[in-house]
């Protein structure tokens, strides 16, 4: 593939324990500007190929190139200047502040006596602003919580202003939230300072939805790389990951979507019927189990573009759409109404609801009122999903006195029937 | 682990002071009430002491340990733990009979060295070794105040212990009749404690009369260790014509501050061979230069054998004593 | 490391600073001898060449001041700096509040170096030198396997540590032993090498340590910035460029330097090292560089103040100073130990 100079380039790297190799002859270049997505299932090599890529683990045969230069000859000191990791997860031994672990992202440009160049200073700001955490500041890192101590390792590591950005799972244990506004601020570096970045993604949907490339290493070994759309087939996720799938086009996003095929049909409750309000695809993963739990499950007022509606389409549900981008109507409103009063149980998903599908809150308001047990789901707040100007946080707020709040879609346990 | 660290230099220096005290024959364990009702716990049923110079046996005794005894008929087989008892056995002209001794430390008469040694057992190196005296088949078995624990084991296993430890000149004395009675050499028990009298007076006489000096005893540096009243060295050091500045310390080999002790400013420095020190290292040492005696070119090393070692030499160092204290008084 | 902290841990720092003098200056009041503060302030201005002798000044009291007091307290604050010190680097290093010098064997190690060298060179000139390049010795060695045993992957952990510290203790202890039933006559020169305490050779002391604790301290100054980011983790710290092994040997060199000097002149204290980082943290915030100047004068002050508990409370015979740290630190570390107890349950 011709582009931008390569800024990462590893060689033939065989890592891990001699005997038993956990990366085996692997090949891989970032170029400038570039995001590139480490995929595959658990144990395939993906961390141990980051940590080959930061010096952490020296392999035991191939190179490693950053900028054309040898990054296993080098002293510690230069390699931190051209590559920066977000780890994992961290506890710092002692309670410093948020600045001072952001500030020791500085370590390779400042001297041994470590003074706070004005400069430094300046770019371990930019960094925590880049990361809205500068209001974190002074506060101690062992009290910050878990999401907060991610964006300021995030900080540390864009102050270490390097031109390759290593990221190991970044998104584990953040909500979906810091999840989006994490790989927004990488893509923005991407872009803005051709900051090439490696990153080691479990959720093959947020990797094909974020980079520019994917890697996807199976049992240690490059299997398969490009751009998602040629990546991400059911034949690959057939042979990696051992799961029959469908690979659809995400609407909103054009990139590749993996759609895992519905279970074996479980012993069906008889008569026992939920009914989903979705939308914007915050509905997918509670059909999905609702499915598998052996309900009869309804979802609606749907947009017809909707990903909810093509995950309602493959697991064949009871639904009702509308055409994309009108207004639910009232016969739409009507059908819906009718499954809803038939239904068992009313989950509400934190949606975002404009004019179009206001509508909906309105159903869930006359369902909760009528006595259906209704679950409501807020991962995210309804003010930030408000797109009517106040109508649908007022009927958010009615629905959520009667129903039961669940703050993330884990806490939702069903009963197998 | 620090926590012991600091408690195990307590432990050393107890240790150091047991080890002094049982190569010395001081016991540390000698407590202010070895020298009340009972002075010397020589109490032998059947005969006064000192008035009958024949030998009889059985003889019944109350040692320093408060411990009855019964010695059947004169020892064979004798074993001494401590380098003053050894000295008293040979005073005694028992030499012969002597199957067992502590250790190197008891070096004197020379033949001593080629006796069987028993100690350097137990925890800190300083307990008899039980095997070993059984073995010997002892049938006295004569040492100091101490090892309480040990001399139970003994006594179960039917070894005659006796303690005998003197806590002044005039307790010495006793012991050493005490010891004649016992191993049934009375008449030169009586002979040796005549002579020794003898002895003593003639330094009371020298030194009786003449204003004490004010002195200090070393045994340890550093930290400074030294005598306190109640002990046999502090007693001497009395007898030798001398105040010693440590008249008010409360426990018997105290730890004394240099500061103490400079703003004393005892006439007379005096070293124990046990701390080792010559006259020009105790010069050397911080803050020493202003002591008088340190000035006065008076720091006088004293051979620990004859001064702390409650034995049949004692006298020498008396001697030795007072002559460093009033070098006038005999010229 | 705002502005307004930066001014604050200037005033903690001047804070330390008067609590440092003003210990010092009790120090040199107090003592088995009374010497009013007016006399000792007399003859130390007339040893500066401010005044001419004070007429009714004893000799005696003169060199209580000069020769043993002012030695004495010069000493306990170098060497409590020291420890202090010590201990900040192996608590960096360690990535823990517990590792003492003394927990962790190191001045233990340095014990066994220096008696190994009373043993065979006994008590005399050539100790003098001999010693404290011994006690490093040991103490280094100590302090590197304490750090192989108590490093379970990138995690040094509370139980390894203690247990690593008690292991090499023991190992220690039993050799010390062993040397010292080999010793003979040495034996003498042992005790008053470990019993000495801060007691023994007045400005020779001084004179020896200084040099040696400055070092440490240049040392330690060097390597402080970058024991901030040991606290990441060593894979963290070297993907921010530190190299971590480099880092480690210097770390306990200067820690092991340090806590030899002081155990070279003082023998064994423990806790110095243990509290006063810990505490100090608490004040001025974790960054080693702030840090490290506070535990030397914190620690200066604390081995002081205990100094002068130590030879007052039985007057004229004198605790060693090492029981007075222990007794103000074994509390102090039992409930460290819990905390971190408790708070490693919490996170398991």
């Amino acid at each position: 593939m011709l582009g931008p100079e390569p800024t990462l380039e590893i060689e033939g790297v065989t890592a891990g324990y001699a005997a038993d190799p956990v990366v085996r002859g692997v090949d891989l270049a970032v170029r400038r500007g570039e995001i590139v997505g480490l995929v595959g299932p658990n144990g395939s090599g993906k961390t141990t190929l980051v940590r080959v890529a930061s010096r952490a683990l020296r392999p035991t045969a191939g190179r490693v190139r950053v900028g054309g230069a040898d990054l296993l000859a080098m002293s510690a000191r230069e390699a931190a200047r051209l590559v920066a990791v977000v780890p994992q997860e961290l506890a710092p031994a002692f309670s410093f502040t948020a600045l001072e672990v952001v500030l020791m992202g500085r370590t390779p440009y400042v001297s041994r006596w470590g003074g706070g160049r004005a400069e430094d200073w300046a770019l371990a700001r930019a960094a925590m602003s880049a990361t809205q955490v500068q209001h974190l500041a002074d506060r101690p890192i062992d009290e910050l919580s878990g999401g907060e101590r991610r964006r300021v390792f995030l900080s540390q590591a864009l102050a270490q202003d390097a031109p390759l950005l290593l990221l190991d799972e970044p998104t584990t244990h953040l909500d979906v939230r810091h999840v989006l506004d994490l790989l927004g601020i990488v893509r923005g570096l991407s872009a803005r300072e051709g900051t090439a970045v490696l990153a080691v993604l479990h959720d093959l949907d947020l990797a094909a939805s974020t980079c520019d490339r994917l890697a996807v290493l199976h049992r240690g070994e490059l299997v398969a790389q490009g751009t998602p759309e040629t990546v991400v087939t059911p034949a690959l996720l057939r042979e990696v990951y051992g799961v029959e799938a469908d690979v659809v086009t995400d609407e909103l996003t054009g990139r590749p979507s993996v759609r895992v095929g519905p279970p074996p049909p479980a012993t069906a409750p008889i008569g026992r019927r939920a009914h989903v309000i979705g939308g914007a695809g915050r509905g997918a993963g509670v059909m999905r189990r609702l499915s598998g739990a052996g309900y009869d499950v309804s979802v609606g007022v749907l947009h017809g573009s909707d990903t909810d509606a093509a995950v309602a389409e493959r697991l064949n549900l009871v639904r009702v759409s509308v055409p994309p981008f009108s207004h639910v109507d009232a016969e739409a409103s009507q059908a819906c109404r009718e499954l809803i009063e038939a239904a068992d149980l009313l989950i509400v998903c934190d949606a975002p609801f404009g004019p179009g599908n206001v509508a909906n809150l309105r159903l869930a308001l006359e369902g909760a009122r009528a006595g259906i047990p209704t679950y409501l789901v807020e991962e995210v707040p309804i003010e930030e999903r408000d797109f009517t100007g106040g109508e649908a946080s007022e009927l958010w707020r009615a629905v959520r006195r009667l129903a039961t709040v669940v703050g993330a879609y884990e806490e939702l346990a069903f009963e197998e029937r | 682990m620090t926590p012991t660290r600091s408690r195990s230099g307590l432990l050393l220096l107890l240790l150091l002071l047991l080890a002094a005290a049982c190569a010395d024959g001081a016991s540390p364990a000698s407590g202010p009430s070895a020298t009340g009702a009972s002075p010397s716990g020589a109490s032998p049923t059947g005969a006064s002491p000192g008035s009958s110079p024949a030998a009889t046996f059985p003889v019944t005794f109350t040692d320093d340990d408060g411990v009855s005894v019964t010695i059947d008929s004169p020892p064979e087989r004798i074993v001494t733990f401590a380098p003053s008892a050894t000295e008293i056995v040979f005073a005694l002209g028992l030499g012969d009979r002597l199957v067992g001794v502590s250790g190197p430390f008891d070096d004197h008469p020379a033949e001593a060295a080629d006796i069987q040694e028993i100690g350097g057992a137990g925890d800190f190196g300083v307990d008899p070794n039980v095997e070993q005296v059984v073995a010997l088949e002892p049938d006295l078995f004569l040492t100091i105040k101490g090892g309480d624990q040990w001399k139970d084991r003994l006594r179960e296993l039917g070894v005659p212990v006796v303690t005998l430890d003197a806590t002044d000149l005039d307790d010495l004395l006793l012991d050493i009749e005490a010891a004649g009675r016992i191993t049934g050499a009375t008449e030169e028990a009586a002979a040796l404690v005549e002579e020794l009298r003898a002895d003593a007076d003639e330094v009371e006489a020298a030194v009786g009369d003449v204003q004490p000096v004010s002195c200090f005893y070393e045994t340890f540096y550093p930290p400074l260790f030294t005598v306190g009243p109640g002990t046999f060295i502090y007693d001497l050091l009395e007898r030798a014509g001398c105040d010693p500045v440590t008249a008010s310390a409360d426990q018997q080999y105290p730890e004394w501050s240099v500061e103490d002790l400079v703003a004393r400013d005892p006439e007379v420095y005096l070293v124990s061979s046990e701390s080792g020190a010559s006259p020009r290292a105790v010069a050397r040492r911080a803050g020493f230069q202003a002591i008088g005696a340190v000035a006065d070119g008076r720091v006088v090393p004293v051979d620990a054998d004859l001064v702390e070692r409650p034995g049949p030499r004692i006298l020498l160092g008396l001697r030795l004593l007072a002559e460093a204290l009033h070098p006038d008084a005999f010229a | 490391m705002t502005v307004r902290t930066a001014a604050r841990y200037r005033r903690v720092l001047v804070g330390l600073g008067l609590t440092l003098g003003a210990a010092f200056l009790l120090g040199v009041a107090v003592g088995a001898v009374w010497v009013s503060p007016m006399t000792t302030l007399r003859i130390v201005a007339w040893k500066l060449g401010l005044t001419d002798r004070p007429e009714d000044v004893t000799r005696a009291a003169e060199v209580i001041v000069l020769q043993l007091r002012l030695p004495r307290v010069v000493l306990a604050g170098i060497v409590g700096g020291a420890l202090a010190a010590s201990g900040t680097v192996f608590q960096g290093l360690f990535r823990n509040a517990l590792a003492d010098p003394a927990i962790i064997g190191v001045s233990s190690g340095a014990a066994l170096g220096a008696v190994v060298v009373i043993v065979t060179v006994g008590g005399g000139s050539l100790a003098a030198l001999g010693v404290p390049l011994a006690a490093f010795a040991g103490a280094t060695v100590t302090a590197f396997v304490v750090y192989r045993l108590a490093r379970i992957g990138p995690a040094v952990h509370v139980a390894t540590l203690l247990l690593a510290g008690i292991a090499v203790a023991a190992v220690i202890s039993s050799l010390m032993s062993l040397v010292m039933s080999f010793s003979g006559e040495a034996i003498r020169d042992i005790y008053a090498w470990l019993l000495g305490g801060l007691v023994a050779e007045g400005w020779r002391s001084v004179a020896l340590v200084l040099p040696a604790v400055i070092l440490g301290l240049a040392g330690a100054a060097l390597v402080a910035h970058e024991l901030n980011l040991v606290a990441l983790g060593e894979e963290r710290a070297a993907q921010l460029g530190i190299e971590v092994d480099r880092l480690k040997r210097r770390a306990i060199a200067v820690g092991a330097l340090l806590a030899a000097a002081a155990v070279s002149v003082a023998g064994v204290i423990g806790f110095v090292g243990l509290m006063t980082p810990h505490l100090l943290r608490l004040v001025v915030g974790a960054d080693h560089r702030r840090l490290l100047p506070a535990s030397v004068l914190g620690g200066a002050t604390l081995l002081i103040l205990a100094d002068v508990v130590a030879r007052t409370v039985v007057a004229p015979a004198e605790l060693p100073v090492g029981v007075v740290t222990a007794l103000l630190g074994g509390p102090f570390f039992l409930f460290l130990l819990r905390r971190q107890g408790r708070s490693a349950g919490a996170r398991a």
